[in-house]
């Protein structure tokens, strides 16, 4: 992140203490780092009464002052971050674009790759933490993302010939690629479908993310020059000891696709949820009639959803209440809108035929616990299990450390072999695109880090912040704006996106609301 | 309750201290020690 | 009323004895010496009318005695309203407040810091007066550089009696002068946090003093705004009373819900 003018007022600061400050236009900031260096030193020489002992720790703090001002005039004022910052798993910046989209400017954003994505399907943590929910509704980032202009502010690309190799090409590994193909790195990602995107690609239906969207952003991802093969399964097509001689460090991002199974009987003939999203989105349809979901979380709720698209009456099962539901209460509540019933602590036991058994369960300490005697029986043309997916990594069993539940071990990003990082599902378990993209962008801060072999204190102190031109607007009575949603009548007909684009003005009015924290609440 | 009795406590603890202050002559102390100048503070040996 | 303006008063009430520099005389000798200020300032400084609270503990531990005065004095006050001298009247804090607004690289330190606070008031004001029978806190105190040390010998007004006396110690203090001034441009009320033995004091008082800030569990949304406002960092929705808290009342002021309350 630079504009070039750190450059220079850091050559200014090394020479005249507290130059490089005024230069970059921090007044009172020059002011003081001078005052304090040549006050001292002019003080000194007044005073003079000749040379002893306690000059030496004058020197020290001339010396100390020095440094300090020039890592000042290279680094900056640095804003403490507010809570919807603090909150982002992808690491955006949420008050600085919103900030800039009511100053209605272009916002200089550090490169985040699924920015508009994130627009449309996070479950936006930001919001769920907004200091404007003291006074109203929380400002709806996540929708304001769709209407920043913004100027990718993008790392410094430096010519290297090392090379990256990344399993899968899901918003972790394209947004690692990215990155690192910014920094200038060769990489090749892999990818055992046959088209990039991953889990937004297989699995986020229609009706929530448009294909068009993810293809515009996978483009713009890959025309950046990464070398993409899709179709290659590591393990099957090319070994993982193939992978590490030609690259030099590889990184998982397979995530997690393999769906948990119940273990119950009769499970030969259920659906799995990712199965059916993967081939609903492929264009096939599934008329079952009554279908039953077995899972609380995102997948369950998309399975259902996409499942009434069909016609089907879809009942979602879940072993706990309704609000315990891992899923989104909004995505949950449109689920509801369309038709579809949720039936909250009941567990399935066993299938025979279209018979299928449950029982209930009640919650004790927040653990759902089996109700003795309690077994009912539905009758379902079909049961869908959508209780949460596990990584699919045996081909590198030997290689690295994973946990219990399959789940590869990572300190910082990097896995227990010195080689292979790893990031996404696959480290943290099934969580959001978000979480995703973050992971990406870390990683490549980490592997630049360690391909160029600079510490980590380093690493930091040639972070330095954007000189922002942000501008403390007066507070808006305003309420938060509504996002227009299509009818659940016409909705589940199609599979055209539910919510729709509020216009650039309104989305103006929404960013003002923003109570830009760290300008307003500072000491 | 606990916050009030400490509270009373110390309240009267440092009245007590205060007024034994006072009967010691404190005061005085106090004042010629700040009429003097403090060379330690100006970093004068 | 504004706190800056509170502060801004605070300063002259205890500071305002400009005859010294008007007439050239040294500073305020008088009766009100006998009295202490409540707030850090120097008693050297040619505008002060009062004693310094340090340096008359270090003045009596020095002498073997006991300041029984001085601690009623400061027990007297901390037990009402805590640490709210420091966030209303202390001049060296208003000084800090300042001085943190200007914008330059910030950096936060960490808690365990703040307890070093303990041991210079321990270590120095009162073991170590006690055994050198000297104001060993004033020896390395920036507010006596800031307030007598720099001002006195540069404006000498004992016809050039100071500065031939000027060595190692002088220079010792400039450079801890310097220092002080740059940790307080970049990292919130530093002095006030890690240094000052009177904020050490009056933090014993916080937990029990009859002022307390209180928290609405049901209002508070964790913001973080508190954190944000706070000028010693402090996480005011978790710890309200922490030894740290200077009674600013910032956070009453802004909170967004009003979950924070002045409470008895």
């Amino acid at each position: 992140m630079s504009d070039g003018k750190n450059k220079i007022s850091t050559i200014i600061s090394v020479f005249l203490v507290g130059g490089g400050q005024i230069y970059s236009g921090r007044i009172w900031a020059g002011i003081a780092f001078a005052l304090t260096f040549y006050g001292t030193i002019a003080l000194i020489k007044i005073i003079w009464t000749g040379f002893n002992f306690g000059f030496y720790p004058l020197l020290v703090v001339w010396i100390i002052i020095w440094l300090y001002n020039i890592l000042d005039a290279y680094k900056g004022y640095c804003y403490e971050p507010p809570p919807c910052e603090r909150n982002c798993p992808a690491g955006i910046r949420p008050w600085i674009y919103l900030n800039y989209l009511a100053q209605d400017k272009p916002a200089p954003l550090s490169y985040i790759p699924f920015f508009e994505i994130l627009g449309m399907v996070c479950p936006a943590p930001c919001e769920d933490h907004c200091t404007r929910r003291a006074y109203d509704d929380p400002v709806a980032i996540k929708h304001l993302k769709l209407g920043v202009k913004k100027v990718w502010i993008r790392p410094k690309a430096r010519k290297s010939n090392a090379s990256v190799g990344i399993v899968g090409a899901g918003p972790c590994g394209l947004s690692l690629a990215a990155s690192l193909k910014l920094r200038g790195y060769q990489v090749t990602v892999m990818e055992r479908e046959g088209y990039p995107g991953g889990m937004p690609a297989i699995a986020i239906p229609e009706f929530r993310l448009p294909t068009s969207v993810l293809k515009k952003e996978v483009d713009e991802i890959l025309s950046l020059g990464i070398e993409l093969r899709t179709g290659v399964e590591v393990g099957r097509d090319i070994s993982i000891d193939e992978l590490l001689d030609r690259f030099d460090l590889i990184t998982i991002a397979v995530g997690a696709m393999k769906p948990l199974r119940l273990d119950i009987p009769g499970e030969e003939r259920v659906c799995y949820g990712i199965d059916i999203l993967r081939r609903a989105k492929k264009g096939e349809r599934f008329e079952f009639g009554r279908v039953g979901v077995i899972g609380g979380g995102n997948t369950a709720i998309d399975v259902a959803r996409t499942l009434v698209r069909f016609g089907n009456e879809v009942k979602i099962y879940y072993r706990r209440r309704a609000e315990d539901m891992p899923a989104e209460p909004e995505d949950r509540e449109e689920a509801v809108e369309e038709g579809i019933e949720i039936i909250p602590l009941v567990l399935p036991i066993g299938i025979e035929g279209k018979r299928h058994h449950f029982i209930r369960t009640r919650i004790v300490d927040g653990r759902p616990e089996i109700v003795e005697n309690s077994e009912f029986e539905v009758e379902l043309d079909q049961l869908v299990i959508a209780i949460g997916q596990e990584p699919d990594i045996d081909f590198l069993k030997d290689k690295l450390l994973t946990d219990q539940r399959g789940f590869i071990v990572v300190k910082n990003g990097r896995s227990s072999h010195p080689k292979i990082y790893a990031g996404g599902d696959v480290v943290a378990g099934p969580k959001t695109i978000a979480h995703a993209v973050g992971h990406g962008l870390r990683i490549a801060q980490r592997i630049d880090q360690n391909l160029r072999k600079i510490p980590g204190f380093f690493a930091w102190l040639g972070k330095r912040e954007y000189p922002f031109e942000l501008k403390l607007l007066p507070f808006t009575e305003r309420r938060r704006m509504m996002i227009p949603h299509r009818n659940s009548e016409s909705r589940i007909k199609d599979f055209e996106p539910v919510e729709l684009i509020p216009s650039p003005d309104e989305m103006k009015r929404e960013a003002e609301r923003c109570l830009v924290c760290p300008l307003r609440y500072r000491p | 309750m606990l916050r009030r009795i400490i509270f009373l406590i110390v309240l009267i603890a440092s009245i007590l201290l205060t007024y034994h202050g006072i009967k010691l002559d404190d005061p005085a102390e106090v004042m010629n020690n700040g009429n003097l100048l403090c060379l330690s503070c100006m970093g004068i040996e | 009323m504004r706190r800056w303006i509170i502060q801004t008063i605070a300063f002259f009430a205890g500071n305002h004895y400009f005859q010294s520099i008007i007439r050239n005389e040294g500073f305020y000798q008088g009766p009100l010496k006998r009295f202490c200020f409540p707030y850090f300032t120097c008693y050297s400084c040619p505008l002060a009318v009062a004693s310094c609270p340090l340096g008359s503990i270090q003045h009596f531990l020095s002498l073997q005695l006991i300041p029984f005065y001085v601690i009623g004095f400061l027990g007297l006050i901390g037990v009402f309203i805590g640490r709210m001298v420091c966030g209303y009247l202390c001049p060296i804090g208003f000084l800090q407040d300042i001085l943190y607004r200007i914008k330059s690289f910030k950096f936060k330190i960490p808690n365990w810091l703040a307890n070093l606070k303990y041991v210079f008031l321990f270590g120095l004001v009162v073991i170590g007066a006690y055994l050198t029978a000297e104001p060993a806190f004033c020896k390395i105190c920036p507010v006596g550089s800031t307030q007598a040390g720099i001002p006195l010998v540069l404006w000498d007004p004992f016809q050039s009696s100071l500065r031939p006396l000027i060595g190692w110690h002088y220079y010792f203090k400039v450079s801890i002068f310097a220092l002080f001034l740059l940790l307080i441009i970049s990292s919130r009320r530093f002095f006030c946090r890690v240094m000052c033995p009177l904020g050490a004091i009056y933090s014993l008082f916080n937990r029990f003093s009859i002022l307390q800030l209180r928290v609405n569990k049901d209002k508070c949304i964790e913001c973080n705004s508190c954190e944000l406002l706070c000028p010693m960092g402090i996480k005011v929705y978790q710890q309200p009373n922490q030894a740290d808290c200077i009674r600013c009342f910032e956070c009453v002021k802004k909170c967004p819900t009003k979950a924070v309350y002045v409470g008895w």
